[in-house]
This record gives C-alpha cells, structure tokens and sequence, in this order.
C-alpha cells in the first residue's frame, strides 16, 4: 500500500499514537487495541460494552431477586395453605373422634355395657347384647378398636384384642403406656383426650386413641376408648395434591425426647415410628419445633439434608407438628428458568454489543486514522501528499474537507511565501523612511519650543500692562466713590440744612410771636396801671369816706389803705413788668436780628453745599467717563493677553505634538524594525513549507 | 486510565443497583397504619391488675411493626381508660369503634372484669368489631365478636380440682368474692365434687371490697375441710390468708387453691402468707422455656424491670401477635374475616403452645399447678404436658343450664354481675348454685 511505504519514512516520528495508529488503521484491529488501546475503536467497543452490560446487570440483579422473591413467596403461600388445611383437617377429624367419645360418653346403652360388664350377677346374654352393641359401634365408626374401661382403670372390654379385657390399666406393666396415661389425662381433664400412639400388635403401627370419661349423671362410670384409623389420618397426611414431584408432608410427635414421624411419608411408606431423630439435633429441625409448638414458613432440610422450603404448624389435639415441603430445586424450577433466559438474552445483547460496536469503530476509526496521519503530516510541514478520503458520513466529510483544506492551505502557502518576500523589502523601506521623519519631527520641535518661549515673555509683559491698568482703575474708582460719599455727605446735610432753615424760620416766628405777646403784655400792664390808678383813687375815696364814717368807717379805713397800698404794690409791680417786657422786647428784637443774619450765612451755606454738589457730581461723572475708558484699556489688555494666551498654548500643543511624533515616529521606527524582522521570520517560516509542484 | 475509569463506572453503577434493589425490597411498614384499641382501666381499683397489660400490647406492636407491620402497613396502639367500670367501657368502646375521634379502631384488646366484657358485647354487636380479651374467666358466652385469650373452668379449675381430689380431699370449703365469676366456679367445683364422691362442706362470698375475713375463718375451721377453693378477687385475699392462718389453717396441711390471683399478686402481698398454697393457670414466670426467656428479656428491654409478666398479660401478648397473622392472612381487618382466620393459627408462646380454637374462638392452652414458695417462686407440681382442649359449657351441665344460672345471677344482682355492696357476707342458697344433673332431665 501506498500509504504504508511513505508514511513508514516517518518511522522516526515522535510519537507513538500516529505510528500504530497508522499501522493499525488499514489492519486488522488486534482484541489487545479493542481492550485496552488508546484509539476510538477500543473507546467504542468498551463503551458499548459497558452500555449494554450496566442496564443488563441491573436488571439481571433485579429480576433474579424479584423472581426469587417472588416465586419464593408464592410456593410458600401455597405450602402454607397446603399445611393449613392438612392441619385442619387432622383437627377437624380429631374433633370428630373427640365429640364421637363425648357422645358416647353419655349414651345410656354405653353406661349400662360399663356396669353390667363388670357385674357378674348380670346375664351373659345381656352381657352378650352389650358386647355386640360394642362391636357394632367399632364397624359403624371405622375405628379399629373401640374399648371400655372402668373407673378403676381395668380394661373391661376390647373389640379388636380380647385378651386385653381384665388388664389394669393401673398395674406396674401398663401404667406407663400410651393408652393409660391418656386415661389419667382424660380423668384428670374430664374431657375426650387422644392419645399418644401406642406400640401395639407387632407389625402393625402404633395406635392412637381418642379416650373419655363416660358421665351417669354426676358419677364417672367409667372411660370409654376407640382407637383411630391410621388409614383415615394417612389419607390426609399421604394427598399429594399440590405437592408437585418432589414435595410431601411429614408428622411427628416429641415422644420421650426423641422427634417420631407419626406418619408413612410420600417417598418413606414405613417412616412411621421408624424414623426418629434425637430432639435437639439439627436434622428435621423445623419439624421438631412445630411438634413443640412453633410454626414456620420458609426454608429448612429435610430428612436427607436436601434444601425444602415449606410450611410447618402444630396440630393441638394430637401434640403433633405437621410440615409440607418441596424441594428448593423443584420450587425454583421455574425462576431459574427465567433467570436462564434472563443470562442469556443478557449475554447475547453483550455479544451483539460488541460485535455492532467493532463494525461501527470501523466504520469510523479507519477514516479518522488516515485523518489523524495526514493531520501529523501536516503538523510537520510537508503539504505534498495527497489524500484519499475513505469511509462513509462525518469521517469521510472530514477527510473530504481535510484535502480541500490542505490544498487551498498549499495554494496559500505559496502565495504567502511570495507575500513574505515582498513584505520584507517594504518593511526595510518603511523603516528607513521612519528614521528620517524622526529627525524632521525633532527640529520641528525644537522651533515650536521657541516660539512658546517667546510667546510666553508677551503674555507675562501684557499681564503686567494689565495689572498697572487694574491699579489705575481702581485708584479712579475710589476717588469715584469718595466723590460719592462726599455727594452722600453734601445730600445728607441738605436735608439738615432745610431743618435748620425750617428751624430758625421757627424761631423767627417764635420771637416774633413773643414779640407780640410782649406789645400784648405791655397793654395789659397799661390796663393794670389804669386800674390801680383807679384803685388809688377809690381807696382815696374811700380813705375819705372812712374818715366820714368816724369809727363805723376804721375797718373801711383800714380795708382803704390795704388797698391803697395795694395799688401801690400794683404800680410798682407793673412798672417792675414794664421795665422786663421792654428788656424782654429789647433781647427779642435782638434775636431776631442775629437770626436774620443766621439765616443769610445759612442761605449761604446752602448755596455752597450746592455748588460743591454739583463739582462731586462732576467729578464723579468724569471718573466714571475714566473708568468706561479704563474699561475699554483693560478689554483691550485682555483681549491682547488672552490672545498671547492662546499662542502660547498653541505652541505648547504644537511643542507636545512635536514631542508626541517624535514618540510615534520613534514607536514606528521600532514597529517598522519589528516588520521587518517579523516578516524576515514570516519568510523564513514559509520557505521550511512543502509544497507541491504548482 | 482510561480502562480504569471505565470499569469504576460499570462497578460503580452495579452496586448501585444492587444496593437499590436491596434497599426497596427492605422498606419498612409505610402507610394508613392500623389501629388497635387497648381499653383497660388506667384508674380505679382495677387499674393495678390492667395496667401491667399495656405493656404487653406495646411489646407485642413493637415486634411486628419491626417486622414488616401487618399488610404492610404499622400498627398504631389507641389506648383508652375504662376507668374499672362497664358502663365506661362500654361508652369507650362505643367511641373507639366510631369514626370520631380521627378513625375507628380496627379491634379492641382489653377488658378485665367479666362485667366489663359483657357490657361491651352489645357495643361490639353494634359496631360489628372484635374484642380480644386476654383474662381468665368463667366461660359460659361464645359471642361471634370475641376472641377468649384466657383460660376457662373447665382448663383452670377441673383438672386442679382433680388433681386435689387425687391427693385425698374428700371435704371441700369454697370461699369467693360475690361476682360472676366465683359462683360459675364454684358451680364447677361443685358438680366436680360430687361427682367424684367428695362433699362441700360450705360455700361463703365476700364482697369485692370489704368484708370480714375472720367470719370466713371462723366457719371455714368448724368445717375441717381438706381442700378450700379460693375464688376471692383482689387485695381482700391477705385478709383472708392471715385469718386463716390466724385460726390454725395451714396451707401445708390444708390443700389451699386459689384461682383469682397470680404471681405477682403473691409477690406483692408477701409470699410468705401465701406459702404453700396452690395457684392454677398456663403461665408462670419461672417456665423453662427458650421462648419464655426471650419473651421476658425483650418485655425487660420494653416495659423496664418493674413489669411483672403474668397469665393475662402473656396471653395479651400472644393474642395481638396472633391477631396480627390472621390479618395478614385474612386481607383485611373485618372482624368476621379475622375470626375465621384466626381460628387455628397458634404460637409458640412463652407459655408454651397457644391456640385459638377455631369454633368457639377460646384458647387451648397448657395448665399447670404451682405450689407457692416463701421466696415467692412457683414449684410445679403438676403439668397438663400439652394443651387442654377448651370447652365453653363445663361439661357437667347443659348449655341450658348454665344459661339458666347466669340469668338467675344476673337477676338477682339488678341487672349486674356483681352483688350489690350492700349485700353483707352471707354463705350461698343452694337453690342459686345447684341444678338438676343433665342426665336426670325428662
């Protein structure tokens, strides 16, 4: 094969995955790959596998407890009704020898045969009677042996042993047999009792009796026994029915330590009285727990060791434990049957698992093989090969895709090997270029920085232009608002001064009125003076009169020149008010004159105080004409200054950006370096590249 | 490696499959559970006989709730105070079987006094329900909705009174308390006597509390009896025993049967009074039994040291495990279904075999005589070696009969089973305890 030759050039390839998967890939896939390789084959096949074998161990795991579980029950369920109804039938026909026993036990012709037998003055032929009754009774009931016994315990009559009659059953030989201590049990318990079996006739089986007290009123006449047909309690034990091939039933007694089968068995017809197993011991275990009195279901052994399962219970009347079993083999019969099948369709869905899962690995592990060495082919450089794809679906796609892929990537490869070339020279080109645009950015620097230098001196020259024309400004604006204060100060006293106009315009008036008052006053005194003048004169006269009245006229003298006197004191009064008013008049007049000559300083003084307002109104109209144009310098100074500003950072922009191409410019040398190198190695890379003659 | 993971993932999955398996084939009872009903008196003068009984209940419940439960679902106790008197029973019982309170109860285990059981038959007759009840008493009733757990008469009284009348005695004295019971016995005893040739030389009752022991003595001694039937209930037996005592009857001398006290009522009023007497009945705490053993270390386990096993609380026991298998066979727990399933079906007890009779639904049961020590323990003196078949109408007079007798009771005591307690102490009419032999009838 073709592929085999060329790829085994490749036999100093690194690894061993490529090599042996290359090997295998068109061989045979070894069982040791299938197991325990490393390729998608034995993933598969393993997988597969443990696919179909979890589910089909589970349900394996599953069934087999169900159906054991199951069947188990169910056999049981049956064993147990099986056992159930032996047991009530050995009951129910136990019952019915017992009530047989009772009846009898209180039936007159059986209380007379009890006291005539014994009796010797009673004739034989009544006797025989009896007897024939007796007799009679053994055949109607099916018991073998039906026997009378006194109260003292002698055998007084027997149907199937005659020489039993006469027998005490209280003498040394017979106290202790099966029979006698049923009698003392049905003594004691007034009540029907059976018996344990009693070793009888040899060569026949033990018998077991159903023994009772017979009743006359109040008096215990004595007992009356029948003995049970075996063949009636073999006909329950020996039914086969339900018991399947190998299953029986087994009866035993705890008859003086020992565990007796009371019954033939199914496969052991002379197992009665024959098989006996000490209690205690671990054969038939079951069984002798059921005679003690403990039931059962489940699993045990039987008498050769086999494992049954079966039911075992306790049978009251007789002290009997019955137990039904069935081999373990022919009760599972039929699970294993199941759990077979179960094996089998278990091991063929494996086999078929692995048998779809080889097919399936093949269908894809060839394909992705051979895409796995040209994969290793490629890793390694070498495009000139050619793929045939292989297979059906996604792995032949794959291999598809791959030889498309490979040959554009062939194709491209060429183009890029050229690419590099080319690319490499202009890299060298462009990193020359690079270099000399540093150098131009850095001169273009160092003027820009220049520039910002100068620009810079401006600005601070400007700003102090500026600061000069603030302190003017301010200088102008406080003179302003001193003018302004003053014109404040001269408007404030304005009012003051109209106050004081006011005022003494008031105090003229107020003289004047005193003026007035005064000329006012002086008519008055004008007026007193007449008066006291008058008042002079009338006191004169009445002076004049007094004395004409002589004494009646003394108190009218006296009242004359009091009033005289009066007038006098008036005149003198009214010449003092005279003199004051005209001192008055005269101070008066004088204020009035230096409020005259007040009120002309202060007409004065108000026209000053105008003047002067108007000046700081002037003034104050031409430090604000100051301060527009001030304003006007300042706007001028800034404008100029913010311009300067603007220059400068526009030289320190233009400075950085210098500084920043510079930086690029130096990145792109370095970037342009690393072209020039990642495009030497691109190249080189390139030509290491295969490829097939185009 | 990756063989490794691989195969930890199949082992892994396989165990885990076979663990769930496992797990669900080993889930516990889940489910309705189903209701037992215990009705006992939790107060009253009985209280100290019946509360022991609870005990036995709960063990017997725990056992099979472990087991799997009964149909697969858990048993669950509801336990109700009959507070020692039958109308309270018999109104709990009417409760218990309504669907009030949450659910009826799907049997009652419980009842002491026999006057207690019969007040509760017509309650059961209504509701159709199931009684089992765990005490020995006098027999004479088969009703379809009781299941009797204890021993009767004809098990407990005649073969002890056989064995007695094998010993010797001729003269027998009978002393009981005034109720059902001991005039049923004493009836027994009677016809048993006479019977074998014996005479009773006088019969006497007690109230049930109260009541003059010395009177007892005093016409017990002018009898000179050899055997005195003990039928008195209760504590009134101390006075009894130390005024017997007191007028030179000795148990050693005189055969003393008692057939209303247990074990552990010996225990507690002092073993040495009671030396030498003579209990009758199927279970004794010292039996030689592995199934007794067992029973007693797991009722340790269970109830503590102070729960005295005895008669009525074993059967207790083995009623409700016995209950239980009939069940599960029956389906379901109807109680006419049980009581069909149930008939037949036995354990292995710690008294030894226990089985329910399937037609009249008494139990067979083995019976032993046990001579009381001075220690207080039991010495077996004789052994019945097997179950004794039980029989509901003792054997020496008709159903009828005995019939006759409890109604004539029944009357006498106003409707009760029990002597009024105004009755002072009085020996019985003979017209009262005697009838006419069966076979004498026309």
């Amino acid at each position: 094969m073709s592929m085999m030759d060329e790829s085994n050039r490749e036999a100093e390839g690194p690894s061993h995955g490529p090599e042996r998967t290359i090997r295998d890939a068109d061989g045979s896939m070894g069982l040791r790959v299938l197991l325990a390789g490393d390729t998608i084959a034995g993933r598969l096949v393993r997988w597969f596998v443990a696919i179909a074998l979890v589910p089909v161990l589970c349900v394996l795991v599953v069934t087999w407890r169900l159906t054991h579980q199951s069947v188990m029950t169910m056999q049981i369920g049956n064993l147990a009704a099986l056992v159930e109804q032996k047991a009530a039938r050995l009951h129910a026909h136990a019952r019915e020898r017992i009530q047989l026993v009772s009846g009898l036990g209180e039936s007159p012709w059986v209380i007379s045969a009890l006291r005539d037998l014994p009796d010797a003055t009673i004739a034989p032929k009544k006797k025989a009677q009896d007897v024939a009754l007796l007799r009679a009774l053994g055949a109607n009931y099916g018991a073998p042996d039906v026997r009378l016994i006194s109260a003292k315990g002698v055998v007084l009559f027997s149907s199937a042993d005659p020489g039993a009659g006469g027998k005490s059953l209280e003498s040394a030989e017979l106290r202790e047999s099966a029979l006698a201590r049923s009698l003392v049990r049905a003594r004691r318990l007034m009540q029907a009792q059976v018996s344990n079996p009693q070793a009888g006739r040899p060569g026949e089986r033990p018998a077991i009796f159903v023994t009772g007290p017979v009743i006359d009123g109040r008096t215990l006449v004595g007992f009356i026994t029948i003995e049970l047909s075996p063949h009636a309690i073999d006909e329950i034990v020996l039914d086969e029915s339900g018991l399947g091939a190998t299953g029986q039933t087994m009866c035993a007694a705890d008859l003086g330590g020992e565990l007796v089968l009371t019954t033939p068995t199914r496969f052991d017809p002379d197992a009665a009285f024959s098989v006996r197993v000490p209690l205690g011991s671990p054969r038939l275990a079951r069984l002798q727990a059921a005679a003690r009195g403990t039931g059962y279901e489940g699993t045990g052994a039987d008498i050769e060791g086999e494992s049954v399962i079966g039911a075992w219970m306790h049978v009251a009347p007789f002290r009997w434990g019955i137990g039904v079993t069935l081999r373990s083999e022919e009760a599972f019969a039929l699970a294993r049957h199941q759990q077979i099948a179960a094996l089998s369709i278990a091991g063929l869905a494996i086999l078929l698992a692995i048998v779809f899962a080889w097919f399936v690995a093949r269908s894809i592990s060839r394909p992705i093989a051979r895409a796995a060495a040209s994969s290793a082919r490629l890793a390694s450089g070498d495009l000139a090969q050619p793929i045939t794809p292989i297979g059906r679906g996604e792995p032949r796609r794959l291999l598809e895709s791959m030889r498309s892929a490979i040959s554009t990537l062939g194709s491209l490869l060429g183009r890029v090997q050229g690419s590099a070339k080319e690319l490499r020279q202009t890299a060298a080109e462009i990193r020359r270029t690079a270099e000399d645009q540093e150098e131009v950015a850095q001169s273009f620097g160092a003027s820009a920085t220049e520039v910002a230098a100068a620009v810079t001196e401006m600005t601070g020259t400007g700003r102090e232009l500026a600061g000069t024309m603030s302190k003017v400004a301010d200088a102008a604006q406080n003179a302003a608002s001193a003018a302004g204060r003053g014109r404040t100060g001269l408007d404030e006293l304005t009012p003051l001064q109209r106050v004081m106009n006011d005022a003494t315009d008031g105090v003229a008036r107020r003289l004047e009125t005193i003026r007035e008052r005064a000329a006012a006053i002086n008519t008055v005194v004008t007026t007193i003076n007449r008066v006291a003048d008058q008042t002079n004169l009338l006191s004169i006269n009445a002076a004049l009169e007094a004395e004409k009245a002589g004494r009646y006229g003394l108190g009218f003298q006296v009242v004359a020149r009091e009033i005289n006197r009066l007038s006098e004191q008036t005149a003198e009064a009214t010449t003092d008010i005279e003199r004051i008013v005209a001192e008055m008049q005269e101070a008066v007049g004088e204020g009035v004159r230096e409020m005259a000559g007040f009120s002309r300083v202060m007409e004065k003084g108000t026209a000053t105080t105008e003047e002067i307002g108007v000046r700081f109104s002037e003034i104050i109209g031409l430090v604000e004409d100051l301060k527009e144009r001030f304003g006007q310098v300042a706007e001028s100074m800034d404008a100029q200054s913010i311009g300067t500003k603007q220059i400068a950072e526009a030289m320190v922009q233009l400075s950085d950006g210098a500084r920043r191409t510079v930086g690029a410019v130096r990145s792109f040398v370095a970037a342009s370096e690393q072209l020039e190198r990642s495009a030497k190695a691109l190249d080189e890379d390139v030509d290491r590249f295969k490829l097939p003659p185009s | 490696m990756r063989a490794r993971s691989l195969t930890l993932i199949i082992v892994a999955t396989v165990v885990a499959a076979a663990l769930s398996a496992v797990w669900w084939f080993r889930s516990g009872p889940s489910g309705d559970p189903i209701r037992v009903g215990v009705l006992h008196s939790l107060t009253g003068p009985l209280a100290v006989s019946e509360k022991p009984l609870i005990e036995a209940y709960r063990l017997a419940v725990d056992e099979i709730n472990d087991a799997g439960g009964v149909l697969g679902r858990p048993l669950e106790l509801v336990i109700r105070d009959g507070a020692s008197d039958p109308e309270s029973f018999a109104a709990e019982a009417d409760r218990m079987l309504s669907d009030r309170d949450g659910g009826a109860v799907d049997v009652i285990a419980g009842c002491w006094s026999s006057a207690s059981r019969k007040a509760l038959l017509p309650v059961l007759d209504r509701h159709d329900g199931l009684l089992l009840y765990p005490v020995q008493f006098e027999g004479l009733e088969v009703s379809p909705n009781v299941v009797y757990l204890g021993a009767v008469p004809n098990q407990q009284i005649g073969p002890a009174i056989e064995w007695a009348m094998d010993q010797g005695a001729k003269r027998v004295f009978l002393v009981g308390s005034d109720y059902v019971f001991p005039h049923a016995a004493n009836a027994v005893v009677r016809d048993q006597v006479e019977a074998r040739g014996g005479t009773i030389v006088g019969e006497m009752y007690m109230p049930l509390s109260g009541g003059d022991p010395r009177q007892v003595a005093e016409r017990a001694t002018a009898a000179k009896p050899d055997l005195i039937v003990n039928t008195v209930n209760g504590e009134s037996n101390q006075g009894l025993l130390q005024a017997l005592r007191t007028v030179g009857i000795d148990p050693a001398t005189t055969m003393l049967i008692s057939f209303s006290i247990s074990e552990s009522d010996v225990r507690a009023w002092g073993p040495r009074l009671f030396e030498h007497t003579i209990l009758s009945g199927s279970y004794y705490r010292g039996l030689q039994l592995d199934a007794n053993q067992r029973f007693l270390d797991a009722l340790r386990r269970s109830a503590g040291p102070e729960v005295f096993a005895g008669d009525a609380l074993v059967s207790a026991y083995n009623g409700l495990h016995l209950w239980a298998r009939a069940v599960t066979e029956a389906g379901n727990t109807r109680s006419e279904a049980v009581r069909r399933a149930i008939g037949g079906r036995h354990v292995a007890g710690p008294g030894g075999v226990f089985l329910i009779d399937p037609e009249i639904c008494y139990t067979w049961t083995p019976i032993r005589l046990g001579r009381v020590r001075a220690d207080g323990g039991i010495d077996i003196i004789w052994d019945s070696d097997g179950t004794v078949r039980p029989r509901a109408w003792p054997v020496w007079r008709t159903r009828e009969q005995w019939e006759e007798m409890l109604r004539d009771m029944n009357r006498r005591w106003g409707g009760k089973w029990e002597a009024p307690a105004t009755q002072t102490l009085k020996p019985a009419t003979r017209s009262a305890a005697e009838s006419t032999p069966r076979n004498e009838q026309p």
